[in-house]
């Protein structure tokens, strides 16, 4: 059943239709909120409140897609968070509750295992660098997958909007990875 | 014949495959006659390639969410809880909505690493040690009362497996969470202490004693476990239930008992959080949790 046909049923007053878009949904919302906060106490914060306001306010979301307006409810939720925390970031490896939510793969040695940490970490503070109006498009694009009206909505803006932003956006990344060295300046293979 | 410049322009709709046919061509075509610009986009899509080979993060907490309808088709129920809140804790209309919004607790499915784990609430009996204060009226007719609620300054079981939690947004409150132990054997009963505590000044709520130091609160509750024990019992259809209200603000002090289910695994995590909803007992407040982890042995 896809999220609208649970939507529908939710709206109807079934609340396991509502807990099951929860589960669905709740993973790519907290990966969003904490790529963009860089916090996982703020991001379990985000989906919370994401989740409560989305309960209270079925009714708006007739006719738009739940994936969406769920992204559009926690990109604001999220700015929310930000204005008013001033928390000092956590180790990136852990959540609230002090479980590592980032496993190495089992695959790579030692030596590779480390490096693809530090590429991560590498990546992840270069994301926080970004003003956050870049740093949201590429967070949607490039790490949740959205499509373009996809993020159009989310943060409604035009999709035009949305081209122009995540194009700079990435030019800005490009450039702070290859100052810290977690790609190269001149990428082998060239033509 | 494109530029470099106006070749980079298109990197990005490149990688996302949003060229028009044409311009792919002529992108294509530039790319094959000048290296600067293919070992440009040879580092643009290495660059791009590390953000989308970022891991998805699970969400460590399990998610909360009123006990009402989830529409305002069944706003008899709403206005029941309303009216129960109302009674119960005076507050302020802001403060009333928003601990309605988010007055009571459904654990829904929690799911972490590769081998999810639908999880359900195990029943919590708000049995405290001290709950020798008559229930209020409004209680009758429900197995809890709301919350957060009020609670007032009680014996401080001296558990040592605890942890707390505190905001920004909440100077000076601290939300402490402490458990009997950090296992528990299937059958046992694990008892809990959840308490909020707030400087007085900005507690907020009409009727509080002035010369307090800290007004307690009592949070919201739940407690989880896989849904593959016998934790899986069927959520309540609506309304207050088991599992879902704490303490009745008239009383002093948070402990609670839940029971682990006979036959649950060793071995199995059961989750205890704890919860205050944002906007409470102010205004611009977040919300805050503590989570522990018994393990049943």
């Amino acid at each position: 059943m896809d999220d609208e046909a649970l939507l529908e049923r939710a709206r109807r007053g079934d609340r396991d239709a509502f807990a099951a878009i929860v589960t669905r949904n709740q993973d790519d919302l907290y990966t969003m909120a904490l790529r963009m906060l860089g916090t996982p106490h703020d991001a379990a914060d985000v989906v919370q409140e994401t989740f409560l306001r989305a309960y209270t306010h079925l009714p708006e979301l007739r006719g738009k897609t739940v994936r969406a307006w769920l992204f559009r409810v926690a990109v604001n939720c999220a700015r929310d968070v930000q204005r008013r925390s001033t928390r000092r970031p956590t180790s990136p490896l852990e959540d609230s509750a002090g479980n590592v939510i980032e496993l190495p793969d089992p695959a790579l040695g030692p030596e590779a295992t480390a490096l693809a940490r530090q590429q991560a970490a590498s990546v992840r503070a270069a994301l926080l660098t970004l003003p956050v109006d870049f740093r949201l498009p590429v967070v949607l694009r490039d790490i949740n997958d959205l499509s373009y009206d996809e993020i159009a909505e989310a943060l409604r803006i035009p999709v035009g909007t949305v081209k122009s932003r995540l194009n700079r956006a990435r030019h800005m990344l490009v450039d702070s990875l290859q100052r810290s060295g977690a790609v190269s300046s001149t990428a082998e293979g060239g033509a | 014949m494109a530029t470099a410049q106006h070749v980079e322009q298109l990197f990005s709709a490149a990688i996302d495959d949003e060229l028009s046919p044409a311009q792919e061509q002529s992108f294509h075509d530039h790319l094959r006659q000048c290296s600067d610009c293919s070992t440009s986009y040879d580092t643009f899509t290495e660059a791009i390639g590390t953000v989308r080979a970022l891991p998805k993060a699970a969400m460590p907490l399990p998610v909360h969410l009123p006990t009402g309808a989830p529409t305002a088709e069944r706003a008899t129920a709403a206005d029941r809880l309303r009216r129960l809140i109302s009674k119960r804790l005076p507050m302020g209309a802001a403060t009333g909505v928003a601990a309605l919004a988010a007055v009571a607790i459904v654990v829904v499915g929690l799911t972490r690493g590769s081998a999810p784990a639908q999880e359900t609430p195990a029943t919590l009996n708000h049995a405290g040690k001290n709950t020798n204060a008559p229930a209020a009226a409004d209680n009758q007719g429900h197995q809890g009362a709301s919350c957060p609620g009020a609670a007032t300054a009680g014996t401080v079981p001296s558990f040592t497996y605890r942890t707390s939690a505190a905001d920004r947004s909440r100077p000076g409150q601290q939300l402490v969470l402490s458990a009997s132990d950090a296992t528990a054997a299937a059958g046992s009963q694990v008892q809990i202490y959840a308490v909020l505590t707030i400087p007085a000044q900005a507690a907020g709520a009409p009727g509080a004693a002035a010369s307090a130091a800290t007004t307690s609160v009592t949070p919201c509750l739940s407690v989880t476990g896989p849904s593959g024990a016998a934790f899986a019992a069927p959520l309540p259809a609506a309304g207050p239930a088991m599992g879902q209200n704490p303490v009745s603000a008239t009383n002093t002090i948070a402990g609670d008992t839940f029971t682990i289910p006979p036959g649950t695994a060793p071995g199995t995590v059961i989750h205890v959080v704890a919860t205050i909803p944002a906007n409470y007992p102010n205004t611009s407040q977040a919300p805050l949790s503590a989570t522990l982890t018994i393990t049943v042995r």
